[in-house]
């Protein structure tokens, strides 16, 4: 059933994650998650109808990495994860046994490895799919999950890395086992954060932090240098990505910007956006593809090429 | 044990070097077919007469077999060597055959020197200016461990079984430099590990009524309030105030941490146990010693955020308030061990704790306490495993324990002070270091670097000849050492260092020693 005007509002029904199919329209789509559950458009974001299958509140959504072919979806919620193998046409709830457990993020390391963050329950790993779970907080101090970010075309085992309330972690175990690293500036509210390991074996760290602004690691975030982001405003960033080739992408609240020199100098691939309050690029590999952006009026759609 | 006498007979030179040598040499040859990676196992007849011998490849273990020579003059010699062995074996779990080999081989040049009239107290100043130089260009050869397939490899030259390599390479590689792992027994063949998650410490439940889940006696509690203590709760009065206004605040499941719990206390709260809504259990607090225990209140605290109550500050249960209490996420219980998961102390102030004890062991010098501090900082890292060892046979298993237990050590030192080329290569590219001096130098000194040169050649001329090799052909063509001594083999740095270090200043101190006093009946040496 086609969902007529706005999909979310901040007070009732609050936008909590949106993420577009690394397969296109056909497979998945663009998904997001709501308060009151999850809508999906096969259509760019022209059009949305409410998955009725899912009632529960959801948190995150992640695709799998699989291209071509129908990549498996998995969407946090209370207690575990809603699962998806037809494109999001039917969800099955995995349960993970722990109460009070709510998802708050997700990241897919490869086709069959997939990691999911809690708001207060640590890490959890799956190796089949995400049909099956294990807590893994092996050096994990701040069970508060808020972020995971793992570069998708990273060859095994790149690093994959976690923010928590009070720290950044990195894992060079898959996944399975996790070591702290220096915050960018000794900051610990980082609200944003991508990763993408380059061809030459460098591993690039970009992250949105509460007051610093945008910080980069060119070394595993190992150490960091602040961004000088043209009319930079710490607090407008709605997204930030590293593309492949190192270009990096800072989407903010009306515009979006890329650097292929990391972030000596930027160009402007869109501008005199309505406010946005999240975004996600359409496509990781090219940036010019434009972006589905969630808008403060609870519109959802496709914005750039 | 013998008792000893009273009466002494002394000795002087030349008797001294010459049965301190032969002691020496009967140890460190009984350990020289252990070296390398042909080593050989030494075997030793069993102590009561009766059944087979032990077969060791541990030159630690063998001197640590050997009690005692039969000739009280070549006794001193042999356990001065001992004594040495064992405080390498002890830091670095490893290098004590590498150590008899350079320590015999400095001695005996150094005797022949003094010998011929040289000065000890000159050569042993020159031998120990050697070894700094030595030990500098040491550092220029480590290369931090890479990676996963690195630490297998390392391991497996280690242990030369390839199973227990890759676990104990895995859970090392998992957990990091200061890990917590437990080598259990198991009963499939199979050795297998897996992690523990969250912090955990050795506690009995008071009572086995506590394990809800008797059929895998254990309890699992879900957001749970933890009472931190090591008191004696006897008086059930003082029990029922505290649950009474922890439920009161809406507490729906307790932990008490009590050194020990009246039978009237354990009735009680099994009485007041409501499945659901109010459930208690109790654990011994864990520690030995006053000392023990207090570290342990720390870490339980930092790790659930509690306020322990302390006998020694006159702390009541009955008075305790719920502000006091700790909490995890999960909290569980067996016969032996009791854990937390997601404890909800503050992260920065377990940071700070764990900062601290890093210090502290770094500053730590004795073995014990450098393990526990490393035992206490894999806790609160929340990096923790066990590796259970299965075997068919129980002897058998008992060894891969006990290899599992040095390996570990080994992989560890290893991972933090990283790896040099091994199968004696890097102490053999140190003579580089150490050039003979020419014919003008002052006589000490060159009779040092000859020895230095020597000490520093005679591991891998030993280890190529127990692989059925004559060592000066060998070392004399690059290729064929190579094809001998692969490049690809390591030794952890700090191992190959200690066994330097200890086995130079063990040997310049020995040659400065003209006078023993030996005891008429010496009693048997049992402590290393």
């Amino acid at each position: 059933m086609n969902h007529a005007g706005p999909l979310f509002d901040t007070a009732t029904n609050p936008l909590l994650d949106l993420a577009v199919s690394p397969c296109g329209e056909t497979a998945g789509g663009c998904l997001i998650g709501t308060r009151n559950g999850l809508f999906r458009s096969d259509d760019g974001g022209d059009t949305w109808h409410q998955q009725e299958s899912v009632t529960v509140p959801v948190t995150a959504i992640g695709f799998s990495p699989q291209v071509p072919g129908t990549p498996v979806i998995v969407a946090g919620t209370v207690g575990g994860v809603l699962r998806s193998v037809d494109g999001g046409e039917s969800w099955t709830l995995v349960d993970f046994a722990v109460p009070l457990l709510v998802v708050s993020c997700l990241a897919w390391l490869d086709d069959s490895t997939v990691l999911a963050g809690t708001v207060e329950d640590g890490i959890f790993r799956s190796g089949d799919g995400g049909i099956s779970w294990k807590p893994v907080n092996t050096g994990v101090l701040d069970y508060r999950i808020l972020i995971l970010a793992a570069g998708r075309d990273n060859p095994e085992p790149a690093p994959v890395f976690a923010v928590t309330a009070t720290s950044l972690m990195t894992s060079r175990s898959h996944g399975r086992s996790w070591l702290e690293l220096p915050l960018p500036a000794g900051e610990a509210g980082i609200e944003l954060l991508a990763s993408r390991q380059q061809a030459d074996g460098t591993m690039l760290l970009m992250a949105g932090t509460e007051t610093t602004g945008i910080c980069l690691s060119a070394d595993g975030g190992q150490h960091w240098h602040r961004l000088k982001v043209p009319g930079d405003s710490s607090g407008s960033v709605v997204g930030v990505d590293i593309t492949d080739g190192g270009r990096l992408v800072v989407i903010r609240e009306s515009d979006l910007l890329v650097s292929d020199d990391l972030g000596v100098t930027w160009q402007t691939v869109l501008q005199g956006v309505p406010p946005m309050l999240a975004a996600s690029l359409i496509d990781r590999r090219d940036a010019r593809a434009g972006i589905l952006a969630a808008f403060q009026d609870g519109q959802v759609r496709r914005i750039g090429n | 044990m013998r008792s000893s006498s009273r009466s002494a007979q002394v000795v002087h030179q030349p008797a001294v070097h010459q049965a301190f040598l032969a002691g020496v040499r009967k140890l460190a040859l009984a350990i020289q077919p252990t070296i390398g990676p042909g080593s050989r196992p030494v075997a030793i007849a069993a102590e009561s007469g009766k059944g087979g011998p032990e077969l060791l490849d541990s030159g630690g273990l063998i001197a640590r077999r050997l009690l005692e020579l039969p000739d009280r003059r070549e006794d001193v010699g042999a356990m001065f060597l001992r004594n040495m062995l064992w405080r390498v074996h002890s830091a670095t779990a490893d290098g004590t055959a590498t150590t008899s080999v350079i320590f015999l081989a400095a001695l005996e040049g150094g005797l022949r020197y003094l010998a011929a009239g040289g000065n000890a107290m000159m050569l042993r100043e020159q031998l120990q200016r050697d070894l700094q130089v030595a030990l500098q260009h040491l550092d220029q050869q480590v290369r931090p461990m890479q990676d996963l397939e690195e630490m297998r490899r390392f391991a497996f030259t280690m242990c030369l079984d390839q199973q227990l390599a890759e676990v104990m390479a895995d859970v090392y590689h998992l957990l990091g430099d200061h890990g917590r792992v437990e080598v259990r027994k198991s009963r499939r063949r199979e050795i297998e590990s897996d992690q523990i998650e969250g912090s955990w410490w050795e506690g009995a439940v008071h009572s086995p009524q506590f394990l809800f889940n008797r059929d895998q006696r254990r309890v699992d509690l879900p957001h749970c309030h933890v009472l931190v203590s090591d008191l004696d709760l006897e008086d059930p009065a003082e029990l029922v105030s505290l649950m009474e206004r922890a439920r009161g605040e809406g507490v729906a499941r307790l932990m008490l941490v009590v050194n020990s719990l009246s039978p009237a206390c354990i009735s009680t709260v099994l009485a007041n146990r409501q499945a659901g809504q109010f459930e208690v259990i109790a654990v011994k607090t864990p520690g030995v010693s006053a000392g023990d225990r207090a570290d342990v209140l720390a870490d339980l605290a930092v790790v659930s955020g509690a306020e322990p109550l302390r006998r020694t500050t006159g702390d009541r249960v009955g008075t305790c308030d719920v502000s006091r209490l700790g909490r995890a996420r999960r909290i569980w219980a067996d016969r032996t061990h009791f854990g937390m998961i997601g404890g909800a102390g503050e992260p920065e102030l377990r940071r700070a704790a764990i900062r601290n004890l890093e210090n502290a062991f770094a500053a730590a010098t004795d073995d014990d306490v450098r393990q526990r501090l490393s035992a206490r900082i894999g806790n609160l890292y929340a990096r923790s495993a066990v590796v259970r060892i299965g075997d068919v046979q129980e002897s058998r298993m008992q060894t891969r324990m006990d290899q599992a237990t040095q390996l570990g050590k080994v992989i560890r030192l290893a991972m933090v002070g990283g790896t040099v080329p091994g199968g004696g290569m890097a102490l053999h590219a140190l003579r580089d270091a150490v050039p003979p001096l020419d014919a003008g130098a002052d006589a000490d000194a060159r009779a040092a670097r000859i020895i230095m040169r020597q000490a520093l050649a005679a591991p891998v001329s030993q280890i190529l000849e127990n692989l059925g090799h004559h060592a000066p052909v060998v070392l004399g063509h690059q290729e064929r050492l190579a094809a001998v001594i692969s490049p690809e083999l390591r030794d952890a740095a700090v191992t190959v260092k200690t066994a330097l270090r200890v086995a130079i200043e063990g040997a310049a101190q020995a040659l400065t020693i003209d006078t023993v006093i030996h005891h008429r009946n010496p009693e048997e040496s049992i402590h290393p």
